[in-house]
C-alpha cells in the first residue's frame, strides 16, 4: 500500500550477498538482493524451491551456519544488523524480529515439551510470570484450534501430528508481538480450514501489533490474502517486485508468468526443466535457459532490475 | 490384493500417571491394489500419519491386522519384516525423518542401493545416484552436502528419490510435496506417476492439498477423528460426497484460491 511507503522503511536490505562454501564450490544462495519492508507492510517472497528464500530470512536474523559468508547491508529500525554484536542480536531475535521457521525438525527441541518451548520464548523477552506465560500459551494454542490446548502443552513434539507442530511454530513466532515477523511457509501441512485460520490469525496479529511481515510462501492464495507487495525470487536474485495485485494480474517477468501458469487453476503447465545450480549459474539472465521468450541478448547480458510501472520492478530485457 | 488393513486400532498413552490413552486410529479398514493410488485425506490430527506408520509396522497397532501380499505383518519378527521392508517404503511428512542428519546426500542415496544390492559396482552406484538426483531436479553439487545444507524442498526431493530408487511394491507418501512450489510439484508428481505405472506400485497418498489428491488418486479415503468415514472413487468423493464431513471438507477447496483465479488470462 502506497501510504505505508511514505514513511521510512522498517527493514532496508541493500546488496545482500549470502554465499556458502562447500569444499571448493561457492553456492550463491542470495546474490545481490535489495528490498525494503515498510512499517505495517506485508511483503510476500515467492520463488522456486531452492532459490534462496529461507537463507534470505535467516540472514536477517544472522542465523547462518559457519560455512556462510555475508556481505551488504541490513538495516532494521536504524540498526545495522550485519555489524550488531551477539548481545544486540539476542535482543532483536524473538522480541523485535520474530520468526516462524520452515523446518519443524530443526526448530523444535525433541526433548522438551512444546508448552515449555513456547513459554520460554515469552519469558526470555517479556517480564511475564510463569503463570501469566502459561495462560498466554494456552490462549495462543486455543486460537490456533489445537484440541485440548492445556493438555497439549505437556506433549513432546513427536507426540503431535505434523499440522499440530506447525501451529506450535506459529505460536512461537507471534508470541512476543514482534515489530517484524519472518514467516517461512506458515501453512504447510495444514488442512484447508486451519490454513484459513492461520492466515487470518497472522493478518490479525500483524494488524493488532502494527507489525510488518516477510511472508515466504509457495501458496499464491496465501500471498493474495495477506500481502501488500510481492517479491519474486529466482536463483538467488529478485526478478520482480510490485504490488500484490499487479504481480498476480499483470506479471511482467516471464518466470512469474510461467509460475502462475503452473497453478492448477490457471492451466497447470509446469515450467520445463529445473532451476540452475547456484554454484554454476548460466551467463546472462539466470532464467534464460528455460524462458519461452528468450532472445540472443538474454544469454549474453545480465539484466538489471528496472522500473516498469508504479513501484513495479522487473529484471528482464522484455524481448 | 497388495495391502489390506483390517480393524486397525492405535491408542497412544500420554503422561506417566494418566494412562487413559488417545485413540488416534479407530477401527480402520481399507486396501490398496497393485498400481493403484489411494488418496488419504482428513483434518490435521485425524490419524493419517499414524495409519501410515502402522501399515509399515514402524509402530505396533493396539489391535487389528495388516496384510501385505497375503502375509500378516502384525506379530512378524523384525528379521522377517526387514526382508519385506524393501517392498514397502515411506516418504515421511518431514523430510528430515527420511534422511540421516550426519550422512551426506550421496551416502543417503547410495545406502539403500547397497543394502539391497541393486548396484554391482562403485561406478554403477555413482551413476545411479546421479541419475536419481537428476530425475528430481537436483544436481551433482548437492551430493557432498548434508541434509541441513539443503532447502526444504530439496530435502523433500532427496527423500522421494531415495524411495523411488528401490522400486518398491508399495509406497506411502505423507505430504510428499508440501514444500515444493507449484511448478516443481507438478514435475515431481508426474515422475511418481510415471514410475508407479512402470512398476505397478501401489501408492497411499496423504495430502491436505485436495487439488493434488484429485489429480493423482484413483480412489480416496476420508478420515475424521481416527475413523474412516467415507471411501470411494475420486469422482464419487469430490462430486457426490455422502458423509457430512466429506461434504464439509470438499467444500473448503474453493474457499481461498478464488481471489487469484478470477484472472486466468492475465499473462500475455
Ligand atoms: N549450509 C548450506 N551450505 C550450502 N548450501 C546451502 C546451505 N544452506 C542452503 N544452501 C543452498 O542455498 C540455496 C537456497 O536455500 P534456501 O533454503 O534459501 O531455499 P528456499 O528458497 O527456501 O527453498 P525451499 O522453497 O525449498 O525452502 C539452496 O540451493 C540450498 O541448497
Ligand atoms: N507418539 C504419540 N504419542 C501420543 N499421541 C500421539 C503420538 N503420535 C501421534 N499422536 C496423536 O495422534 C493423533 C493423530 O496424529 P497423526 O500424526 O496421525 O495425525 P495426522 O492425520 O497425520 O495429522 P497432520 O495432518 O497434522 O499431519 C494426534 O492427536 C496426535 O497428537
Ligand atoms: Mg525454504
Ligand atoms: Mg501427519
Amino acid at each position: 500500500m502506497v501510504t505505508k511507503q511514505t514513511t521510512s522503511p522498517l527493514l532496508a536490505i541493500r546488496g545482500l550477498i549470502t554465499h556458502f562454501q562447500v569444499k571448493e564450490t561457492i553456492v550463491k544462495a542470495v546474490d545481490d538482493v535489495s528490498l525494503d519492508i515498510y512499517p505495517q507492510e506485508v511483503l510476500a517472497l515467492v520463488g522456486e524451491t531452492g532459490c534462496g528464500k529461507s537463507v534470505l530470512a535467516l540472514s536477517i536474523l544472522r542465523l547462518l551456519p559457519k560455512n556462510s559468508q555475508i556481505e551488504g547491508s541490513i538495516r532494521f529500525n536504524g540498526v545495522e544488523i550485519l555489524e550488531a554484536s551477539e548481545e544486540e542480536l539476542r535482543k532483536l531475535r524473538g522480541k523485535e524480529i520474530g520468526m516462524i521457521p520452515q523446518s519443524q525438525a530443526t526448530s523444535l527441541n525433541p526433548l522438551l515439551k512444546v508448552g515449555w518451548q513456547v513459554r520460554e520464548v515469552l519469558q526470555l523477552h517479556k517480564t511475564l510470570g510463569k503463570f501469566e506465560a502459561r495462560e498466554k500459551v494456552v490462549k495462543l494454542f486455543t486460537r490456533l484450534q489445537l484440541p485440548d490446548p492445556a493438555k497439549k502443552m505437556n506433549y513432546y513434539p513427536h507426540q503431535l501430528s505434523g499440522g499440530m507442530r506447525q501451529r506450535v511454530l506459529v505460536s512461537m513466532g507471534v508470541a512476543c508481538q514482534p515489530k517484524l515477523i519472518l514467516v517461512d511457509e506458515p501453512t504447510k501441512g495444514l488442512d484447508a480450514v486451519l490454513r484459513k485460520e492461520v492466515v487470518t490469525m497472522l493478518g490479525e496479529e500483524a494488524a493488532e501489533n502494527r507489525s510488518s511481515m516477510l511472508l515466504i510462501t509457495h501458496d499464491f492464495s496465501v500471498a493474495a490474502v495477506l500481502a501488500d507487495r510481492i517479491a519474486v525470487m529466482y536463483a538467488g536474485e529478485i526478478v520482480e517486485m510490485g504490488s500484490a495485485a499487479e504481480i498476480l494480474e499483470k506479471p511482467g517477468h516471464p518466470y512469474t508468468q510461467s509460475l502462475l501458469d503452473s497453478l492448477p487453476g490457471r492451466g497447470f503447465k509446469p515450467i520445463r526443466g529445473f532451476s540452475p545450480s547456484l554454484s554454476s549459474l548460466p551467463a546472462g539472465c539466470r532464467f534464460q535457459p528455460r524462458c519461452r521468450d528468450a532472445c540472443p541478448d538474454c544469454s549474453a547480458l545480465h539484466p538489471k532490475i528496472a522500473l516498469t510501472g508504479a513501484n513495479h520492478y522487473v529484471r528482464c530485457f522484455l524481448c | 490384493m497388495l495391502i489390506e488393513v483390517k480393524n486397525l486400532v492405535k491408542e497412544y498413552s500420554v503422561g506417566i500417571f494418566n494412562k487413559s490413552g488417545v485413540r488416534a486410529v479407530d477401527d480402520v479398514n481399507f486396501c490398496v491394489q497393485q498400481g493403484e493410488t489411494l488418496g488419504l485425506v482428513g483434518e490435521s490430527g485425524c490419524g493419517k500419519s499414524t495409519v501410515a506408520r502402522l501399515m509399515l509396522m514402524l509402530i505396533k497397532p493396539t489391535s487389528g491386522s495388516v496384510r501385505f501380499e497375503g502375509q500378516e505383518l502384525t506379530g512378524m519378527s523384525q528379521a522377517k519384516l526387514a526382508k519385506i521392508r524393501r517392498e514397502m517404503q515411506i516418504v515421511f511428512q518431514q523430510p528430515q525423518q527420511s534422511l540421516h542428519p550426519r550422512m551426506k546426500i550421496s551416502e543417503s542415496l547410495a545406502e539403500p542401493l547397497k543394502l539391497y544390492r541393486l548396484v554391482k559396482s562403485k561406478t554403477e552406484e555413482k551413476n545411479r545416484v546421479k541419475q536419481l538426483l537428476d530425475e528430481v531436479g537436483l544436481s551433482e553439487e548437492h551430493l557432498e552436502r548434508y541434509p541441513h545444507e539443503l532447502s526444504g524442498g530439496q530435502a523433500q526431493r532427496v527423500a522421494i528419490a531415495r524411495v523411488l530408487a528401490l522400486k518398491p511394491k508399495f509406497i506411502v507418501a505423507d505430504e510428499p510435496t508440501s514444500m515444493l512450489d507449484v511448478s516443481v510439484q507438478a514435475q515431481i508428481l508426474s515422475l511418481i506417476k510415471k514410475l508407479q505405472q512402470e512398476h505397478t506400485i501401489g501408492l497411499l497418498f496423504i495430502s491436505h492439498d485436495l487439488e493434488v489428491v484429485q489429480a493423482v488418486s484413483d480412489r480416496v479415503a476420508v478420515m475424521h477423528q481416527g475413523k474412516l468415514v467415507e471411501m470411494g472413487s475420486r469422482q464419487q468423493i469430490f462430486r457426490q460426497p455422502q458423509h457430512s464431513y466429506t461434504k464439509y471438507l470438499t467444500s473448503t477447496i474453493l474457499e481461498m484460491p478464488t481471489s487469484i483465479m478470477r484472472n486466468d488470462v492475465a499473462c500475455q
